[in-house]
């Protein structure tokens, strides 16, 4: 099994890197590749398993949409043919159709979504933040999280959605669903510690790449965390502010 | 229209102060919010007095401003600062009221003021500082500063045109602030201590913004802190024009070279990331005109106040109480750099979780897989415990860390924790947020108590 994990230089905010991290001790068998955001990626010599990003800033999604628009193709190819890519906090804005700024211009994305993600100011000229916990279903699976993010994405239909909201922000305010998925695609705007924090995720994404009796590392431990937190997010407390 | 709006600001916020002072309560910032009510344009509204110092940046800012201050009144200037108030707006406001008198007239020399980073936007175009220090740009809380380059934006749109910078070569994140600007750049020559490859798990300056390569170090300290270059393009970090060339721990000092000269200075705190305060320090009133004879003499009298440090020597054992800013990963490992390296056989308290988020939120736990909690895998650490409602998460991390499970004790309840506290070692260290400082009191408290109060007695840190 082979996992490429995209540009772990700049796609590293929030503790993202801890998913890849604590992931690959649940595969000792993966052959894991970083690759910096200087070098080609490897996704378009060979055929890898599972390919990953993480938050970045928002002049490193300008820095790595640059890269990657000549390879829309292969992205394409990769995702029909059911590639494992999980994209986490706005890296997954990349792989929509644009990413529109406050003065209304618009940064071309890869367009393997329909979405448009969306920027907006505050009252005196800033990057308006949003910040949520998150509550949701990823069919019998409860997903928790949280995201943190200056910005929306527009425009998914609610076929192609991750998750469904029970509580907090979803990909938008007031949508019902949160993150897109086509296939094997998962995009969500929960962010950090993602899969560290989801352990049945982990182990539905151990089983789409073909690991048999999939085992969680520390299984005991990543259980308790998501048991505790799960109860407390289901309690009346406070999700956004 | 506004002079009579800003003296009406200005008399009601003295009022305030007053009012506050003689009921006992703490003063520093409700008078200024009384002012910015009143007068929204208070900071542009109010005479300045002759020197506006600012510091701002995300570590260091406190201890700098103190120093600046301290320094600055040492050398026969009157001095008023915020150090005991907020670095907000409120707490800068209520500084400009006491810097005037109540016809408004400037009353003191210099006005020494940390500036916190994000709401510099509202006080920098408006007080003009002749002087600005950056300390360091590192990530910080994300919802409120979401990542150092939307905190370097800010700077670099709102810092005035006119401010003189003093800012760390050593800090890519932000010697590369307003470029139009006249700065001078303080700087740490190697040390032994450095390395040339990224020991911890964040940098947040690692890639070449020229050409995108991933940038090399000719010494690296922690973090991004050190000297880069790119491999590729040329492209590197600025030189001090204040460089600390001896770092000389035994006999407690530095020597600074700045214009082909070298001076040397007491060392105030012996944390290297005190050193870099104090050279910020030097630097700016250097460059200020304060003579080396005078920087010298009120260094040596100086100490830092860590309220943020406390040691109790109880028999053969230490209590260290110390922060570990809590959703700060690079201060949090600075700390646990300190406590992994240090000697004997230890015991280590976590209780660093959010005390206002546990009560009526759930605290987002991505941080702590920033924390370099690897350095606190060692064989003479006995014992970790992790205590607070996110104990659990925490239980993952130190696995994740490499820490072995039989060293581990997970309690949500602090108080319960010490019960199963391993006090019998060389040193315990208690470490806490800055929201949990008084329940850190009370949890050293009951540690303390298994101890003979006869033998216990604070020790000078
Ligand atoms: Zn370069």
């Amino acid at each position: 099994m082979k996992i490429e994990v995209l540009y772990p230089d700049v796609c590293c905010l929030y503790g993202d890197k801890a998913n890849m991290r604590y992931f690959r001790l649940c595969v000792p068998q993966a052959e894991v590749f970083d690759t910096p955001l200087s070098e080609t990626p490897r996704f378009l010599t060979e055929d890898v398993d599972m390919i990953t990003l993480g938050s970045c800033t928002e002049s490193n999604q300008e820095r790595i949409l640059a890269r990657l628009r000549p390879h829309m193709e292969r992205i394409r190819e990769l995702a029909d043919r059911g590639t494992v890519f999980l994209l986490t906090g706005n890296s997954f804005e990349i792989f929509g159709r644009a990413i529109r700024h406050p003065d209304g211009s618009e940064s071309e994305g890869l367009g393997l979504f329909d979405f448009t993600a969306e920027q907006e100011l505050t009252d005196d000229g800033l990057l308006k933040r949003f910040n949520s916990l998150f509550l949701g279903t990823f069919g019998e699976m409860e997903i928790v999280g949280y995201t943190s993010r200056f910005s929306h994405a527009v425009g998914i239909s609610e076929g192609e959605a991750l998750f469904k909201v029970v509580k907090g922000l979803g990909s938008a305010p007031g949508a019902g669903f949160e993150g897109v998925r086509k296939n094997n695609v998962f995009g969500t705007y929960l962010l950090g510690p993602f899969l560290v924090q989801n352990p049945a995720f982990v182990k539905y994404l151990l089983g789409l790449l073909g690991v048999d009796e999939p085992k969680l590392a520390f299984e005991d431990a990543i259980q308790k965390a998501y048991e505790v937190r799960l109860a407390e997010l289901k309690k009346d407390i406070v999700f956004d502010d | 229209m506004a002079r009579l709006r800003y003296f009406l600001a200005l008399w009601a916020s003295k009022a305030a102060y007053a009012l506050l002072r003689l009921l006992k309560h703490n003063a520093t910032m409700f008078p200024g919010q009384v002012a910015l009510t009143l007068c929204p344009d208070y900071f542009a509204q109010t005479r300045k007095c002759p020197h506006v110092f600012c510091v701002t940046g995300t570590n260091g800012k406190t201890t700098t401003t103190n120093m600046v201050a301290d320094l600055l009144t040492a050398a026969g200037y009157k001095v008023v600062s915020n150090r005991y108030g907020s670095n907000i707006n409120t707490g800068v406001a209520t500084a400009l009221t006491h810097s005037v008198g109540i016809f408004g007239k400037p009353k003191v020399d210099a006005l020494a003021l940390e500036v916190d980073e994000k709401f510099s936007r509202k006080i920098l175009p408006y007080i003009h500082p002749d002087y600005l220090v950056v300390t360091n740009l590192f990530r910080d809380s994300i919802k409120r500063n979401a990542h150092p380059e939307f905190i370097f934006n800010i700077l670099n749109t709102y810092i005035p045109k006119e401010t003189r910078l003093v800012l760390n070569a050593d800090c890519l994140q932000s010697s590369r602030l307003c470029p139009g600007n006249e700065r001078v750049f303080f700087a740490i020559d190697k040390l032994p201590t450095d390395v040339t490859a990224c020991v911890n798990l964040i940098n947040d300056f690692s890639v070449c913004p020229e050409c995108d390569t991933k940038l090399e170090y000719e010494y690296l300290r922690y973090h991004h802190i050190g000297k880069a270059y790119c491999p590729k393009c040329g492209f590197r970090s600025f030189d001090g024009d204040y460089r600390l060339t001896n770092l000389d721990y035994d006999a407690g000092q530095i020597t600074v070279l700045h214009d082909g000269a070298e001076s040397v200075y007491p060392i105030v705190n012996r944390a290297l990331y005190n050193v870099y305060n104090e050279l910020a320090a030097i630097a700016l009133l250097t460059d200020f005109g304060l003579s080396r004879e005078t920087l010298a003499k009120a260094l040596g009298g100086m100490g830092v106040t860590e309220t943020r440090y406390k040691e109790t020597k109880a028999g053969k054992t230490v209590l260290i109480r110390t922060m570990a800013k809590g959703q700060n990963s690079v201060s949090c490992s600075r700390t646990m750099d300190f406590v992994g390296h240090e000697s004997g056989e230890r015991s280590v308290f976590i209780m660093v979780d959010d005390m206002y988020e546990r009560k009526d939120s759930h605290e987002f736990i991505g941080w702590i897989w920033d924390v370099d909690f690897e350095f606190l895998d060692q064989p003479d650490i006995r014992q970790i415990i992790l205590a607070g409602p996110r104990c659990y998460d925490y239980q993952l991390r130190m696995l994740v860390a490499g820490i072995p499970a039989e060293k581990l004790v997970v309690e949500p309840d602090e108080f319960k924790a010490v019960d199963v506290m391993d006090k019998d070692v060389d040193k315990l260290y208690l470490l806490h947020d800055t929201s949990t400082l008084d329940l850190a009191i009370e949890v050293e408290k009951k540690i303390l108590a298994v101890f003979p109060a006869a033998q216990q007695r604070e020790a000078a840190q």
